[in-house]
C-alpha cells in the first residue's frame, strides 16, 4: 500500500507533465508498434510542414489522431512549427523518444523507459530545447530514478535542473524543482534540508501569487511534519493547503474536488493517528461525500482507500454497522480493482467489526480470508488464487447459513410444542452456547495465527544456521587451507633459511591451524555438518559422545529402528531439542549419569534423556521459570505438534520425555 | 617407472590448483584429472585410468560421499584419499566403512600428502593424527554404547514387571510417575519387539537380564 501512496503522492507532485500522463488513455498491448506508426505521421505532416494548424495535427487514421489529442501535453506539435528547419529533424527524434519512454513507462518497464529519456535528456542539451529538458525529460527521468529508489541520480537530475531554472529565472519550474528536491530529502530522512527547499517552493508560489503551488507546497510541509510524527503542526498546514486550494482559480473543478478529498482524507488519517476519532471521523466523511457526489473522476485506488479508512473509523468509534457499511463499499472497490492491500484491510476490519457486533461466524469467515489475503500478499501467490478462494468461502458461508436457517426452522416447530417460557429459556441458552463457541473459534484462529509466526521464525532459524555453518566451513576453510598450501611451497624455495625464520615458519603454520581447528569448532557448534550429511542419529551419537569425553558425565546414546532418514527441518529440530535437553542436563542437574533414547514408533518418535541428578521442584519451578531454558524446547515440541513430560523431584533424578509425531 | 595417476576433486578452484602445483613437483606423480564435483569425477573415471582420487566431502551436486561409494563400486582399484575439513567422528567412520584407503584434512601440509599418497598405493591406509584419534575414540565408545540394548531403568523396570509389580507400584517403587512407567514400558516392548508381558518375560529369561 505505501508504494501506492508514494506513486500517487509523486504523481501528484511531479506537476502537470505526470498529472496529464496518469490521465492519458491506456496505450494497446501492441502499444510500441502504435507509437511509431504515429512517429511516421507525425513525421510526414511535421516535416511537409503542412498539418501543423494550431495545437491540432491533422491525421489520416482516426485513431491516431485520437491518441495525438489526448497526448499533446507537451505542445511538442505546436512547437515543432517555431523551429527553425535544421533542429526539425532532430526534434522529431525526440518526440519519438519521448513516446517510446513513456510507453515503457506505462508498462512499468522503468529501465527501458529511463534508457530513452537520458537519450533525449542528451539530445535537448546539445540543441537547448530547455523547453522540453525543464518540463519533461527532467522531471520524468527524476521520477524514474525515484522510483527505483536511486535518490543520488533523481537529485543529480534534479538539482541540475533547478540550477537551470535558476539562470532561466522560470519561477514555474524552480517551484517544481524545489519540491521535488524537498520531497527526495524527505524520503532520505533529511528533514532540516527537505523544509529548506519546502519553504523556497512556499515563497516563490506566494511571490508569483499562484495559489495552487502554494497549496501544494504547504501539503509537503504536512508532509514533511507527518513523517516527524508532528500531527498538530501537520494539522495546521493541512487545512492551510485547503484552504488555498480552494481558493485557487483552477479551471478544473474536478481536479479542485479531487483534491479536496486527497487532504480530507489525509486529515483524517492525522488524527486517527492522534486518536481523535471523532475529527477523523469528520475528514473521511468529507473525502467520502465528495467521492459520491463525483463518483467517475476519481481513481478506485482512492476511493476504495476513504471507504475503507471510514470503516476503520466507525470501527474504533464502535459503531460497527456504519463501519460494515462502508467497508463493504470499499471491499466492493478494492474487488474491482483487484487490489489486495486494500481488500486484506478491509477484511481485518469487516472481522473486528463483525468481532464487534458479536457475529462471531461472520467475524470468522472474514478474518478467514483477511489471514489468506495476507499469505496470498506474501506469497506472491496470483489473484486469480484468492478469488477462488473467497468464492469457495462465500459457498461455505452460504451453507452455513442454510443449516443454521434449517435448524431456526426445527426449533420453530419446537417452540409450538412445548410451553412458551420454557423454549425461550432454552434457545436463549442455546445461543448463549452458539456464540460462545464462535468466539472460541475465532480466538483460536487468532492464537494459532500467532503460533505459526513465531515457530516459521525458529524454522528460518535453522536453515540460516546450516547455510553459515556451511559457508564458514566450505569457503573460509578452503581458502585457509589454500593459504597454508601456498605458503609451504613458498617455504620449500627458502632453502637456507636463519633460525629466527625458520622459528617464525613454525609460529605461522601453527597459527593457520589453529584457525582451521578453531573454524571447524565454530561451525561445528552452529550446526554440525554430520546432522545434514549422515542425518539425526549420527549427529547425535557424535554429540554425546564428545559431551561425554569432556565432562566428568558418563553419558549413554542409543537409538532404535531408524532405518531412513526422516525430513530434514524435523531432524534440525529434535536436534536442537536435544542439545538444549543435555546442555540444562550438565548446567544444573549434576548427575553421574545420564541416558539418551530415540526410538521410532510406526506413528511417532520417542525421545527420552534421563538423569540421575538433583532434580527439581517442577510447580516452583515452572511459576518462577528460572533458568530451565523450557520455552525454547516447548516451542520447537509444539511446532513439531509433539508433547513434553517432565517427571522430576527434588533428590531423584529427571526424566523429559517427548513424543513427535511422524512427519507425513 | 610409471608415474602415479592422480585424479583431484574440489569445488574451490584455489585450492586445486594449490594442491596440483604442489604434486606437480613431485616427480613420481602426475595429476591427469580434476574435477569440481562427483559426476565429473565419474565421468573421468569412466574415460581414464587413474590410480588414486583425493576426493573432497563437500561438493556441490553428488558430495564426497556418495562418490567414494560410487568409485568404489565402478572402480574398486582407484584408491581414495579423503581431503576435507570435516573432522566429525561419524562421518570419519563411514568413511572408513566405505572403504576409503586415507583421509587427510585440509590442513595437511605437502609432506603428509606425499606421504599418504605413496602409502596407499603400497596398498596400506593413511589417515591424519588428528583422524586416526578420532577413529580410537569412537571404538572405545562405541563398544559401551552398542551392548547395552535396555537402559538402566528400563532393566530395572523390567525386573519389577518380573516381580509382578503392576505399573502403580514401579512408580513408587522407583519414584516416577505413572506416565514415566508406561512411556518406559512401550518403549521396552517396542525395542525387543514383544508383543506381551509374556514375550518380554520370555526374552529377559533367554538374554540373561532378570536379576
Amino acid at each position: 500500500m505505501k508504494h501506492f501512496t508514494l506513486l500517487f503522492l509523486f504523481l501528484f507532485a511531479a506537476g502537470e507533465f505526470l498529472m496529464a500522463q496518469s490521465n492519458s488513455i491506456q496505450i494497446p498491448e501492441n502499444e510500441i508498434e502504435r507509437v511509431e506508426n504515429i512517429i511516421d505521421s507525425f513525421y510526414h505532416y511535421a516535416s511537409s510542414g503542412l498539418a501543423i494548424k494550431s495545437n491540432r495535427l491533422e491525421c489520416n487514421i482516426p485513431e491516431h489522431r485520437q491518441y495525438l489529442l489526448q497526448t499533446e501535453n507537451l505542445n511538442f506539435p505546436e512547437r515543432a512549427l517555431n523551429i527553425n528547419k535544421e533542429q526539425k529533424q532532430t526534434y522529431i527524434r525526440l518526440y519519438a523518444l519521448n513516446k517510446l519512454a513513456t510507453a515503457f513507462y506505462d508498462r512499468k518497464e522503468y529501465a527501458k523507459s529511463t534508457l530513452y529519456w537520458e537519450e533525449a535528456l542528451i539530445i535537448s542539451l546539445q540543441n537547448d530545447f530547455t523547453y522540453e529538458e525543464l518540463h519533461s525529460i527532467r522531471p520524468a527521468l527524476n521520477n524514474n530514478f525515484f522510483l527505483a529508489g536511486d535518490y543520488l541520480h533523481a537529485m543529480k537530475i534534479s538539482t541540475d535542473g533547478l540550477a537551470k531554472s535558476e539562470m532561466l529565472k522560470d519561477t514555474n519550474r524552480m517551484i517544481h524543482f524545489n519540491n521535488v528536491i524537498g520531497y527526495i530529502h524527505m524520503k532520505q530522512k533529511n528533514f532540516i534540508q527537505a523544509e529548506q527547499y519546502f519553504n523556497n517552493e512556499l515563497q516563490l508560489a506566494c511571490f508569483v501569487n499562484d495559489r495552487s503551488s502554494e497549496a501544494h507546497a504547504l501539503f509537503n510541509q504536512a508532509d514533511l511534519a507527518l513523517a516527524q510524527r508532528k500531527y498538530d503542526i501537520a494539522i495546521v498546514f493541512l487545512q492551510n493547503s485547503q484552504e488555498a486550494y480552494q481558493s485557487s482559480k483552477s479551471p478544473y473543478l474536478f481536479a479542485l474536488s479531487e483534491r479536496e478529498a486527497y487532504i480530507s482524507n489525509k486529515l483524517s488519517e492525522v488524527y486517527k493517528q492522534k486518536a481523535d476519532f471523532q475529527n477523523a471521523l469528520k475528514y473521511a466523511l468529507i473525502s467520502i461525500k465528495n467521492i459520491e457526489e463525483k463518483k467517475a473522476g476519481f481513481n478506485a485506488y482512492d476511493r476504495a482507500g476513504y471507504y475503507i479508512n471510514g470503516g476503520a473509523i466507525y470501527n474504533s468509534l464502535q459503531k460497527p454497522d456504519s463501519a460494515i457499511l462502508f467497508l463493504l463499499a470499499g471491499m466492493k472497490i478494492a474487488q474491482q480493482i483487484t487490489h489486495r492491500e486494500h481488500m486484506r484491510d478491509a477484511c481485518e476490519q469487516l472481522a473486528l467489526a463483525y468481532a464487534q457486533k458479536k457475529k462471531f461466524d461472520s467475524a470468522y469467515i472474514y478474518h478467514t480470508l483477511f489471514s489468506r489475503i495476507k499469505d496470498s500478499i506474501n506469497n506472491e501467490n496470483n489473484l486469480y488464487e484468492i478469488l477462488q478462494q473467497e468464492a469457495n468461502l462465500k459457498i461455505q458461508q452460504q451453507q452455513q447459513f442454510q443449516k443454521l436457517a434449517i435448524e431456526k426452522q426445527k426449533l420453530g416447530r419446537n417452540i409450538i410444542i412445548a410451553v412458551a417460557i420454557f423454549s425461550f429459556i432454552i434457545i436463549g441458552f442455546l445461543y448463549n452456547r452458539l456464540q460462545l463457541r464462535q468466539k472460541n473459534r475465532y480466538q483460536m484462529q487468532l492464537n494459532m495465527q500467532q503460533n505459526e509466526l513465531f515457530n516459521s521464525i525458529a524454522v528460518i532459524q535453522d536453515k540460516e544456521r546450516k547455510r553459515i555453518a556451511e559457508d564458514i566451513h566450505d569457503s573460509l576453510g578452503s581458502l585457509l587451507s589454500a593459504a597454508k598450501l601456498k605458503l609451504s611451497s613458498l617455504k620449500e624455495e627458502q632453502t637456507n633459511s636463519s633460525n629466527k625464520e625458520s622459528e617464525n615458519w613454525q609460529v605461522t603454520f601453527q597459527l593457520l591451524d589453529e584457525a582451521s581447528a578453531e573454524l571447524r569448532n565454530i561451525s561445528h557448534n552452529i550446526m554440525p555438518a554430520s546432522l545434514s550429511k549422515l542425518g539425526l542419529v549420527a549427529a547425535l551419537k557424535n554429540l554425546i559422545s564428545q559431551m561425554s569425553s569432556s565432562s566428568a558425565i558418563q553419558m549413554n546414546f542409543s537409538a532404535h529402528d531408524f532405518k531412513e532418514r526422516i525430513n530434514e527441518a524435523t531432524e534440525m529440530s529434535i536436534y536442537r531439542i536435544v542439545l538444549e535437553l543435555i546442555n540444562n542436563v550438565v548446567k544444573h542437574a549434576n548427575p553421574t549419569k545420564t541416558t539418551v533414547q530415540l526410538i521410532k514408533y510406526p506413528d511417532y518418535i520417542n525421545i527420552s534423556v534421563e538423569d540421575n541428578g538433583k532434580g527439581f521442584d517442577f510447580e516452583s519451578e515452572m511459576v518462577s521459570k528460572k533458568g530451565i531454558g523450557l520455552d525454547n524446547i516447548l516451542s520447537r515440541v509444539n511446532y513439531l505438534k509433539g508433547k513434553l513430560d517432565i517427571d522430576t523431584s527434588p533428590g531423584r533424578g529427571t526424566t523429559v520425555i517427548i513424543d513427535i509425531p511422524n512427519p507425513v | 617407472m610409471n608415474k602415479i595417476k592422480i585424479l583431484i576433486a574440489d569445488d574451490h578452484t584455489i585450492l586445486r590448483d594449490g594442491i596440483v602445483s604442489l604434486l606437480q613437483t613431485e616427480p613420481s606423480f602426475a595429476v591427469t584429472g580434476t574435477a569440481g564435483n562427483g559426476y565429473e569425477v565419474m565421468e573421468l573415471i569412466q574415460k581414464n585410468e587413474y590410480n588414486v582420487c583425493l576426493l573432497d566431502i563437500n561438493m556441490p551436486g553428488l558430495d564426497g560421499i556418495e562418490t567414494a561409494k560410487l568409485i568404489k563400486e565402478k572402480k574398486p582399484d582407484i584408491k581414495i584419499i579423503m581431503l576435507t575439513t570435516y573432522n566429525d567422528g561419524e562421518i570419519i567412520s563411514e568413511m572408513v566403512n566405505i572403504g576409503v584407503a586415507g583421509y587427510l584434512l585440509k590442513n595437511s601440509d605437502k609432506g603428509e600428502l606425499i606421504e599418504a599418497i605413496s602409502k596407499v598405493m603400497k596398498g596400506r591406509h593413511y589417515f591424519s593424527e588428528e583422524v586416526e584419534n578420532i577413529i580410537f575414540q569412537g571404538l572405545t565408545q562405541h563398544k559401551s554404547s552398542d551392548v547395552v540394548m535396555l537402559t538402566e531403568r528400563e532393566l530395572e523396570v523390567m525386573n519389577l514387571l518380573a516381580k509382578e509389580y503392576t505399573n502403580d507400584k514401579i512408580a513408587a517403587a522407583l519414584h516416577i510417575s505413572y506416565r514415566t512407567v508406561e512411556t518406559h514400558r512401550k518403549n521396552i516392548m517396542q525395542k525387543t519387539k514383544a508383543h506381551n508381558l509374556a514375550g518380554l518375560l520370555k526374552y529377559a529369561y533367554s538374554k540373561g537380564l532378570l536379576k
